[in-house]
């Protein structure tokens, strides 16, 4: 399997801050030996990445998408959005098939 | 010669959760497509990977084992792509379900929905479970503390319905 890593393009957005978190941006990025717009960036990104889980969780748990579209919705690999599903103790959508009819496939696909 | 089963990414790694993939090799062949083989392996392409799930080191075992069959659908209908997302391991699994008539294991519900709408032979790994006590390969000890190992995955709904179809075969 080859790696893939993909390089996204940056545009430039202007904000104004409080003077106090402006100082506190500041130096929680001196601390983390950051430079001030990555620290922002991170801060950003993570609120986006908690906001797209969240959502693809809410669209998951109403029967909405399923698990590929939930991933894809919150910028996940598949697995990585089963394990969010597991931990926030959201059950999969797995009732929709009556077990008798999965019970009825396997012994047909058995011959049985 | 042994029946062949296709697998989507849900299903195998709770198969393999459930340390239950040897036997069910004992019943069937296991079918992958392309597409789900990625989904399974997608860590591998990690920068930084802390550690590599076990159902995914079981999964390479197996394959180097020829034990694993890649195997991709002709054709995907537009019937399939219209209420299957596009470019999913699901998608591939159903429509090469759909080709060969083979059984489609999947744990996941609106793709399942589809399978039952259409015919197609489809499974869960609940399902699998009962099939396995019925016939006696397993005992409800054993089922009993393979569901515990998956059952932050089951609906609470669906848990009862399970346990209800458990008690009603002891009888």
């Amino acid at each position: 399997m080859t790696k893939k890593y993909k390089i996204e393009k940056l545009s430039v957005k202007t904000l104004r801050l409080k003077d106090s978190s402006a100082n506190l941006i500041y130096n929680i990025a001196k601390e983390k030996n950051v430079t001030e717009s990555e620290y922002i960036r991170s801060l950003i990104e993570k609120d986006i990445g908690e906001y797209r889980l969240k959502k693809a969780i809410e669209e998951y748990k109403n029967n909405k998408i399923n698990i590929s579209e939930g991933a894809e919705m919150a910028n996940l690999s598949y697995r990585e959005f089963l394990e969010k599903l597991e931990d926030n103790k959201v059950p999969l959508n797995m009732d929709t098939l009556p077990i008798e009819y999965g019970l009825k496939s396997i012994r047909k696909s058995l011959k049985k | 010669m042994k029946a062949k089963a296709i697998l989507d990414t849900s299903f195998w790694i709770h198969l393999v959760k459930i340390n239950l993939e040897n036997r069910f090799l004992e019943l069937y062949d296991i079918i992958v497509p392309t597409k789900v083989e990625e989904e399974i392996l997608f860590c591998n392409t990690f920068k930084f990977m802390i550690y590599k799930p076990q159902d995914v080191r079981v999964y390479e075992r197996l394959k180097q084992e020829n034990k694993i069959t890649i195997i991709n659908p002709k054709d995907i209908s537009k019937q399939l792509t219209n209420q299957i997302s596009k470019n999913s391991g699901e998608l591939f699994a159903i429509a090469l379900a759909t080709e060969r008539n083979w059984i489609v294991f999947i744990d996941n519900g609106r793709p399942q929905k589809y399978c039952v709408e259409n015919n197609i032979l489809t499974s869960t790994i609940c399902d699998l479970l009962i099939y396995l006590k019925e016939e006696k390969i397993l005992t409800i000890k054993e089922i009993e503390q393979k569901i515990e190992l998956i059952k932050d995955s089951l609906s609470d709904k669906y848990l009862k319905q399970i346990k209800e179809y458990l008690k009603k075969e002891k009888i």
